[in-house]
């Protein structure tokens, strides 16, 4: 099945083949989308867990 | 000596096991990026605070009464989570040079972190008595900070060697 051409576009952008053809482009993001989805999680988790009343007794909010 | 027994692990019926289910390394590796989230974003707020990146909130001693103790359960988890994925795949762990590197530096975190805490638990304004203390709290923000990244990326480069 051929892919929608809106993929073929997007694939064929500079951006899209540097990232492809360089060897350490593509672990570099990668890197950085994990480095970053480790802060969201963590600090939503920590939040969340306040609000159910299970998080660190550490700061007040409000009601 | 690794490479011997690398392929003795790999050759155990528990590997053998854990590698015939196919979403084994999956949830395993979920559940490993999960911790690491808590480790991270625990570790990450001590040290923006021994920085003076952040100055507000409640005193550090507070904060990592509250924090430490869930980095090391999270430490737990990686350890038992980690081992279980170098059962099912040896040689792609242990023979693997961004995966040695990884353990030396996990290594080195832990001790700068028990090394934290131990201070922290022993005199709660330890990081704050005198600009010297100041200066090694800020070291060791930024060595532990340095670490955190570079052990994500480590991580990551284990599927790239």
């Amino acid at each position: 099945m051929a892919a929608p051409a809106i993929m073929t576009w997007l694939e064929h952008r500079p951006f899209a083949i540097a990232i492809a053809e360089s060897t350490w482009l593509f672990p570099i993001v990668e890197t950085l989308h994990v480095l970053a989805l480790t802060v969201v999680v963590g600090s939503v988790a920590m939040m969340d867990l306040r609000l159910l009343g299970l998080g660190a007794e550490t700061a007040r909010y409000r009601r | 000596m690794i490479q011997q027994f690398s392929d003795w692990l790999a050759a155990t019926s528990l590997s053998q096991l854990f590698a015939g289910l196919g979403w084994f390394v999956p949830t395993v590796q979920t559940i490993h990026i999960l911790s690491i989230a808590v480790v991270v974003t625990t570790l990450g707020m001590l040290d923006f605070r021994l920085l003076r990146l952040i100055r507000s909130g409640p005193p550090l001693a507070t904060l990592a009464g509250s924090f430490i103790p869930w980095t090391w359960r999270a430490l737990v988890v990686l350890l038992v989570s980690g081992i279980l994925l170098i059962i099912t795949e040896p040689n792609r762990e242990l023979m693997n040079d961004a995966f040695r590197l990884k353990m030396l530096m996990v290594a080195v975190l832990v001790v700068l972190t028990f090394v934290f805490q131990s201070a922290t638990t022993r005199e709660p304004g330890y990081w704050s008595a005198s600009p010297a203390r100041r200066r090694l709290g800020g070291a060791l923000g930024v060595a532990s900070l340095v670490l955190c990244v570079s052990i994500v990326a480590a991580g990551r480069l284990i599927a790239y060697l």
